[in-house]
């Protein structure tokens, strides 16, 4: 199915009764304040699955889970993958590999969201989108940047145009589109890289 | 409600040219200082030039300026609890 941008997947709290896996596109995983306000958690793209430890029993989502990036999305219903996934020791297996690395992300991420400035976040978070769609052009509003990175749009309109001055990106009404990965890697926090492994080692399956 | 548009000059300027509606120059203010707090935000400056020399100004739907804002004023400010130490003044310029 063809998902649209800001369709939500899931709610906290909520039982989860499908995961889904996106083929193209990104999910976010947002905890969402009280206020209304909302932080990035996680992400989810080609490489995982939405609610796959639900394959290990029952289980309620933890944030709102939300298309950022719209594209194809295949889904099963829960009881079925949990009746595939109790009779298969190396699925559940990789069900805890990957809850694990988006454990680690999460963790990456408050971190990130604390102490790292509003610039190198952006360009983390460009890079990470970009890979998880495969593609260098973003369908992405600045409003959409601006509450991901927890700041507010007028910041990251700056930031960006900062960004394209020194030509590592290109942005146009609703697109950004990455000109130069290096420069955008330099200008990221550690965090990318640390996130990055964490995903290369859960795709070759290896312990570091 | 009115338009603000916000740019950071110093001899070059960043412009964020679709502006932001607000109710009042009162709300523009808070808005270009919050802003500010979240450019200087545990960094140094842009566009390899430090905060000192970039002023944010405000100007409204006829390019009149409105107001200015000095981002050398927001360093180090933005870091947390006072009583914590400021970590902007503990990193070196790497």
């Amino acid at each position: 199915m063809t998902v649209a941008q800001g369709a939500v997947f899931l709610e906290p709290g909520e039982a989860i009764d499908r995961i889904y896996f996106p083929q193209s596109g990104m999910i976010s995983l947002l905890i969402v304040s009280r206020e209304g306000d909302m932080v990035e958690v996680s992400t989810v793209g080609r490489e995982g699955a939405l609610g796959l430890h639900r394959g290990l029993g029952g289980r309620r989502s933890f944030t709102r889970a939300t298309v950022q990036i719209p594209g194809r999305f295949s889904a099963i219903a829960a009881h079925a993958f949990e009746r595939v996934s109790l009779s298969s020791p190396s699925l559940r297996e990789m069900i805890a590999r990957y809850t694990e690395m988006l454990w680690a992300e999460a963790q990456q991420l408050a971190a990130c969201n604390a102490v790292h400035d509003a610039s190198s976040r952006l360009c983390r978070w460009l890079l990470q989108s970009a890979d998880h769609i495969d593609s260098a052009q973003l369908p992405l509003t600045q409003e959409f940047l601006a509450q991901m990175l927890g700041v507010r749009r007028t910041t990251v309109t700056l930031l960006a145009q900062e960004l394209q001055k020194q030509g590592a990106v290109k942005y146009s009404r609703g697109k950004v589109t990455i000109l130069n990965r290096k420069m955008l890697e330099d200008g990221a926090c550690e965090c990318y890289q640390v996130i990055q492994h964490e995903k290369l080692a859960l795709k070759i399956g290896v312990n570091w | 409600m009115p338009m603000y548009y916000f740019y950071l000059l110093d001899y070059e300027e960043v412009i964020d040219s679709d502006g932001t509606e607000l109710p009042d120059l009162d709300a523009a203010r808070e808005h270009a200082k919050q802003v500010a707090r979240e450019l200087t935000f545990r960094r140094d400056g842009m566009l390899q030039r430090g905060w000192s020399q970039w002023t944010m100004s405000v100007q409204d739907n006829n390019g009149q300026v409105l107001l200015s804002l000095p981002l050398g004023d927001f360093e180090g400010r933005s870091t947390g609890s006072p009583d914590r130490p400021n970590p902007a003044s503990i990193k070196t310029n790497s």
